[in-house]
């Protein structure tokens, strides 16, 4: 079953953004862009630590691009961690349901 | 460190005038010196900057080249009776021209609290650029 | 994700904190430099470049290099410049140093105002994934 409106308070470009991309294809659709979102959010975070270890060494030649990087991935971390909340409060709610 | 080389670059600066202030104390406490512990004639020394650059050709300040003493003619005197005096009774005193040390003392002391300015300004930065996502 | 994280006006932030940052090493070499013979000051070029780049429509995509701690095309960023126009002073030199502290005084604002405009966009980006609470 398809599972629009992931989430009513996000922006409009966002939420077409979802939208667009659950296509009510396949099940299966919807599990690649969470493991490639889940592979960016990684990618992110690795980022990170490496950003983390230069600033360690002080091999970060501007301190604010490191910071930059963490931040960044911190948000990633964040929204992805809230849409697996959501989906997880969607199939609940779906399961709740009396036939 | 390299994102500390802006400061190193500050202290290249400080380190310079700093350099400067000191040879020019020199001149001024030797103005009088018609013999140095070498026996020879007090010179009036002076700094040579250069700009240092990393191998990127990006700017990392200053360094002082070399000390110089300066080999211009010296200040001669008449006074038959100074132990220094030569056969014609004339007494060689160094080139020293205490306003030209005074206006040096002044440019290079501005130079040392523009430099001061300039590292607290990155420090600043750097201060700022740590509050990033912190709300 | 990248797309959201990486807009254009992020992009653009972190362009400038970059021109910004570099300005600040380069005023600093001019000042340790002001009583150096012969010594021309260097300036950082942005703004102009950027201006020109904001026209188009989107931002070109060059391929960057892995170790980039940002997604930022290099061709976007700033530029290191001689000055070589001659001065009043007999030494050769022509760091004004007057000038070089106003410019300074100048990058070190803008710095800040920027910091604080990415945060901004930080602080929108949480609020909108945390639906207002908190």
């Amino acid at each position: 079953m398809e599972i629009k409106n992931i989430n009513p308070f996000l922006p409009a470009e966002w939420q077409k953004k979802a939208e667009a991309s659950t296509e009510p294809a396949a099940a299966g659709h919807f599990g690649n862009l969470l493991k490639k979102a889940l592979n960016h959010v990684n990618e992110l975070q690795l980022k990170a630590e490496a950003a983390a270890i230069d600033l360690a060494l002080g091999e970060v030649e501007d301190v604010h691009q490191a910071m930059i990087a963490m931040e960044q991935a911190k948000l990633a971390m964040e929204l992805t961690v809230q849409v697996r909340n959501k989906i997880v409060d969607a199939y609940q709610e779906i399961m709740r349901m009396q036939i | 460190m390299k994102m500390f080389q802006t400061m190193r670059t500050s202290a290249s600066g400080l380190a310079a005038e700093r350099l400067r202030l000191d040879l020019i104390a020199s001149n001024i406490a030797n103005i009088s010196t018609t013999r140095t512990e070498s026996g020879e004639l007090y010179r009036r020394k002076t700094a040579v900057f250069a700009a240092e650059l990393a191998k990127s050709g990006a700017g990392q300040g200053v360094r002082v080249a070399a000390i110089e003493e300066q080999q211009t003619d010296p200040r001669w005197e008449y006074d038959p009776t100074h132990p220094d005096a030569n056969a014609d009774g004339y007494v060689a005193y160094p080139n020293i021209n205490l306003l030209q040390e005074m206006t040096d003392l002044i440019t290079a002391t501005r130079a040392y609290e523009a430099n001061v300015t300039v590292l607290n300004a990155g420090k600043s930065m750097f201060l700022k650029a740590l509050e990033i996502g912190r709300g | 994700m990248n797309k959201l994280l990486n807009d254009r006006t992020s992009l653009v932030l972190q362009l400038a904190l970059n021109a910004a940052a570099e300005r600040q090493r380069v005023t600093a070499h001019n000042v340790a430099n002001v009583n150096t013979p012969q010594f021309k000051r260097q300036v950082v070029l942005f703004e102009e470049k950027l201006k020109q780049a904001l026209q188009e429509p989107e931002l070109p995509l060059a391929r960057t290099h892995e170790r980039h701690l940002d997604n930022i095309p290099r061709t976007l960023g700033h530029e290191v410049i001689t000055d070589n126009s001659t001065s009043m002073r007999t030494d050769g030199n022509n760091v004004d140093i007057e000038r070089e502290m106003v410019l300074l005084s100048m990058n070190q604002l803008h710095f800040n105002a920027v910091t604080q405009a990415l945060n901004n966009r930080y602080s929108i980006f949480r609020y909108v994934i945390q639906e207002g609470r908190r």
